[in-house]
């Protein structure tokens, strides 16, 4: 085979730009620690990561909604704690003005607290999260109940608006309870009560069964939303996981295995670095050096 | 017996070879790095001998050697190698550029990034989601028409720089033409020179490597054959039309075609078939590739629009008013002016999250239209287009559950018939029938055929004359027309990731395949040009010893004019002295 010095050139020409191009690609997914750095790279993986991205920010979508979720779950419990007590306290009220021997001065004073009571019921009714009543259904711009004068509350002003949450893929759940539901046999018993008080005589036995029919409501919808905030707990604990599975499974798919991403960088430049030299000490002789 | 002079014209001319082998030896080093060079070399022979004449044999020789001549100068080259070079050269050329091309769309395209084009539609569902479960804050819808607005502007940005692609492949394609024009003037101009200098029976060397040279360039852009004539020319052709002849050249022109692209043609406005070459790679790019992914991303951006409208404006806004279209675009270009309705991005009040007057802690079409992240689309075509005489029946994709079938895709065959004037039935697989009317249509005019209750839409385009309602329905009740199977074209139902996913795997894929055919030619061209330079290049190892041979001989036949030299001062001043004291 004849070799000429143009052969020489191009040969190592070539050979340097072969090598520069796979040091360069070794160095780019070692910086940007990806394997995936353009849909070339893969085109099948980089399709599944396209898909997988989509996945997991809705999954990360589905926390969000979970924490908000989770955070109007927590304030109607909050409410339904106090207004349990409230309706508590009032049961013993009741049962106190039910005694026959208190005077009617002495029933006047319980029926002014039981008209604390039920102004303090109205406003548990009222809790918001943000700006947005709870308990009025999807009229969350007006409070459920409105205090109308003292111990007196008017009417429901929420709708039966059901607000739902996704949880998850195909997964919803009621988050919110009708204020009418909830508050109004309570406040309707506490409402009989001080009519009871101020009428001068022993509260009825009716009325007493009527706030504890409202007591056991209470209790119920307390019971009702601290199962949603298990069943959110539980939602978020799995959704959580899917996030880690996913993130890792995403991670597999387009990180870059630093170890070998580094060795692979460093093969390459020791080619690179030996392809130098070679064509360096190849090119620099002829005949005409030796000649004198 | 031959004169006492003689000696001194073998010696000159050896004097002549040895100058001449130097001065082509010096031609060698002088191009050795000129592109397409091929060395040469200086064919010499014994001058014709000289016949001492005589009538009888004395004891002389009968032939005596008269010296050298320089015979030819030839340059070594293989002409099948050349050819496989150009062949190769052409190839090279088409996967060089489209690599590159598709590397610029690629670009386009930066997945997987938590940037593009897949994470701002992941983005647009995800804020439909935060105004759902918080449909009173202002925060979350004005996140909302951002969010939206970016996902227009990606998908216009997209659509704009494919649109960059094609004009920037279009004035390519216009200056490779030019280019094609001045290589073929230069060849048919060589041509002449070769041909003057053939006929005079001499070897037009250098010549011949520029019209190699120029044919490597031209080969590269438009796959080029030739055939050689005996006087020295070359035909030049390009898929079967001349461009070079003698000296003539023909010449191409870059003309617009219908959709306005640069497209090369001949003079005479015929064709230019190109196999081959970076403008065959070119207009390849641009009319198949780039266009190809035009389409489904204009299909995209109306399938996320179409859907968020209908849903949104089955909505009532936080004023109490049913919902207008969150998006805007021009039919036939969504992909590049997909906007946000104006009146939606001023006030975001305008967002129809609810379902029903004074609800404003309903989120429940805010929710619906998160939905439609997972929601599935049924792409359903025709076989065959003008299935239905005088009218095109097109694809259409609808970003729509139906309920057509699960996630399997199945041939599904529909049949249209006619119950009333005017009234077009259609019957799904499962027997399940939907009726539309169709109106009145004037020439050219367009109405969308929707039965979307089994996930059919077709567009229905009158001719020229126009067509009347009860027309159309016989054209698509025609027996042999009226069975609208969907068989290939339907596809597997796909959410917008998916499909955004498809596409960037199919840009991806063509990409790839190109780098890996452009670095394989590049092998196939580096290994051909190895061979090229083996048989035709300069070593200079060689020049070097090949000098000083010929200087070395040019030494030895000077001295042999000098040794004849004072042969003759002997002869001429020193005979014929005897006695002169």
């Amino acid at each position: 085979m004849r070799v000429t010095q143009s052969m020489l050139y191009a040969n190592a020409n070539s050979s340097l730009a072969r090598d520069l191009t796979a040091l360069q690609s070794a160095t780019e997914k070692v910086s940007s620690g990806k394997q995936l750095n353009k849909p070339s790279d893969n085109p099948a993986d980089v399709r599944s990561s396209v898909g997988m991205n989509d996945t997991l920010s809705q999954l990360n979508q589905y926390l969000r909604n979970i924490d908000n979720a989770t955070s109007k779950v927590g304030a109607m419990d909050t409410a339904l704690s106090s207004a349990g007590d409230l309706i508590q306290r009032a049961n013993e009220l009741a049962i106190q003005g039910a005694n026959g021997t208190l005077d009617a001065g002495q029933r006047q004073a319980i029926a002014a607290e039981v008209s604390q009571l039920t102004e303090a019921m109205a406003s548990d009714a009222s809790a918001k999260v943000g700006d947005e009543y709870i308990f009025s259904g999807f009229r969350v711009d007006r409070a459920p109940f409105q205090v109308t004068g003292p111990g007196q509350v008017g009417a429901y002003q929420g709708d039966q608006g059901v607000m739902i949450a996704r949880v998850g893929q195909a997964s919803t759940m009621q988050i919110n309870l009708s204020g009418d539901a909830v508050f109004q046999p309570a406040l309707t018993a506490l409402t009989q009560l001080q009519t009871d008080l101020n009428s001068g005589q022993p509260v009825q036995q009716t009325t007493i069964a009527q706030i504890s029919a409202a007591l056991q409501n209470l209790l119920q919808a307390r019971a009702t939303v601290g199962a949603r905030a298990n069943r959110l707990d539980d939602a978020k604990t799995s959704q959580g996981a899917l996030v880690t599975s996913n993130t890792a499974l995403l991670s597999q798919l387009e990180d870059a295995d630093m170890p070998s991403a580094i060795t692979e960088m460093m093969k390459r430049q020791t080619t690179y670095q030996a392809t130098l030299a070679v064509t360096a000490k190849v090119m620099q002789t002829s005949l005409i050096d030796y000649l004198r | 017996m031959s004169s006492p002079f003689f000696g001194l014209d073998i010696g000159a001319s050896a004097l002549r070879a040895a100058q001449q082998m130097l001065d082509t030896a010096a031609h060698n080093v002088a191009n050795a790095n000129t592109p397409g060079y091929s060395r040469q070399r200086v064919t010499v022979v014994e001058a014709p001998p000289y016949t001492v004449p005589t009538f009888n044999r004395s004891g002389l020789p009968g032939q005596i050697g008269s010296g050298v001549t320089v015979q030819a100068i030839t340059s070594a080259r293989d002409n099948f190698l050349n050819l496989q070079v150009q062949a190769q050269a052409s190839l090279k050329g088409e996967w060089d550029t489209r690599q590159q091309e598709l590397a610029k769309v690629e670009s386009i395209f930066p997945e997987p990034s938590t940037s593009g084009l897949g994470s701002v539609i992941s983005k647009y569902w995800s804020a439909w989601q935060d105004v759902a479960s918080d449909p009173t804050s202002t925060a979350a819808r004005t996140a909302l028409t951002e969010q939206a607005a970016s996902l227009s502007m990606e998908v216009n940005r997209d659509s704009t720089q494919l649109g960059m692609i094609a004009t920037g492949i279009d004035s390519q394609v216009s200056s490779q033409v030019t280019t094609v024009n001045d290589l073929a003037k230069q060849i048919a101009s060589l041509n002449g020179q070769i041909q003057r200098v053939t006929i005079t029976g001499n070897q037009p060397n250098d010549l011949i490597d520029q019209r190699q040279q120029l044919l490597e360039q031209l080969s590269a852009i438009v796959p080029a054959n030739v055939l050689s004539q005996p006087d020295g020319t070359l035909g030049v052709y390009i898929g079967g039309t001349d461009l070079v002849t003698n000296v003539y050249a023909r010449q191409m022109v870059a003309a617009k075609d219908s959709s306005g692209h640069i497209t090369p043609t001949w003079a005479d406005g015929s064709a230019v078939s190109l196999p081959s070459g970076q403008m065959k790679a070119l207009i390849d790019v641009r009319d198949g590739d780039v266009a190809g992914y035009r389409t489904p991303l204009d299909a995209l951006a109306k399938g996320i629009a179409d859907s968020t409208n209908t849903l949104h404006q089955a909505g009532v806004d936080a004023n109490g008013n049913a919902g207008v279209p969150l998006f805007t675009y021009l039919s036939g270009n969504a992909a590049a002016t997909l906007a946000v309705n104006p009146a939606v991005a001023a006030d975001p009040r305008l967002v129809a999250a609810s379902g029903a007057p004074n609800s404003p802690g309903d989120g429940s079409v805010a929710g619906l239209i998160a939905d439609l992240q997972n929601a599935r689309s049924y792409s359903v075509g025709v076989a065959g287009t003008n299935v239905v005489g005088g009218m095109s029946l097109m694809t259409n994709t609808t970003a729509r559950v139906t309920t057509i079938s699960a996630d399997t895709a199945v041939a599904q065959v529909y049949t249209f018939s006619s119950t009333a004037p005017n009234t077009l039935t259609l019957t799904g697989a499962d027997g399940s029938t939907q009726t539309v009317n169709l109106a009145d249509m004037t020439a050219g005019a367009t109405q969308a055929v929707n039965f979307d209750q089994l996930g059919v839409k077709l567009s229905v385009t009158a001719g020229a004359a126009g067509k009347a309602g009860a027309d159309l329905i016989t054209d698509f009740t025609t027996p042999g027309h009226n069975t609208l199977v969907a068989t290939s074209l339907y596809t597997q139902p796909q959410t917008t990731s998916d499909f955004y996913a498809g596409l960037v795997g199919k840009i991806g894929t063509a990409s790839s395949q190109a780098q890996e055919m452009s670095s394989n030619q590049q092998l196939v061209v580096d290994q051909l040009t190895n061979r090229v330079a083996e048989v035709s290049g300069v070593s200079l190892d060689e020049e070097a010893t090949d000098m000083i041979r010929f200087q070395h001989a040019y030494q030895a036949a000077a001295r042999v004019i000098t040794t004849m030299d004072e042969m003759l001062n002997t002869l001429i001043n020193v005979t014929g002295l005897v006695g002169r004291g």
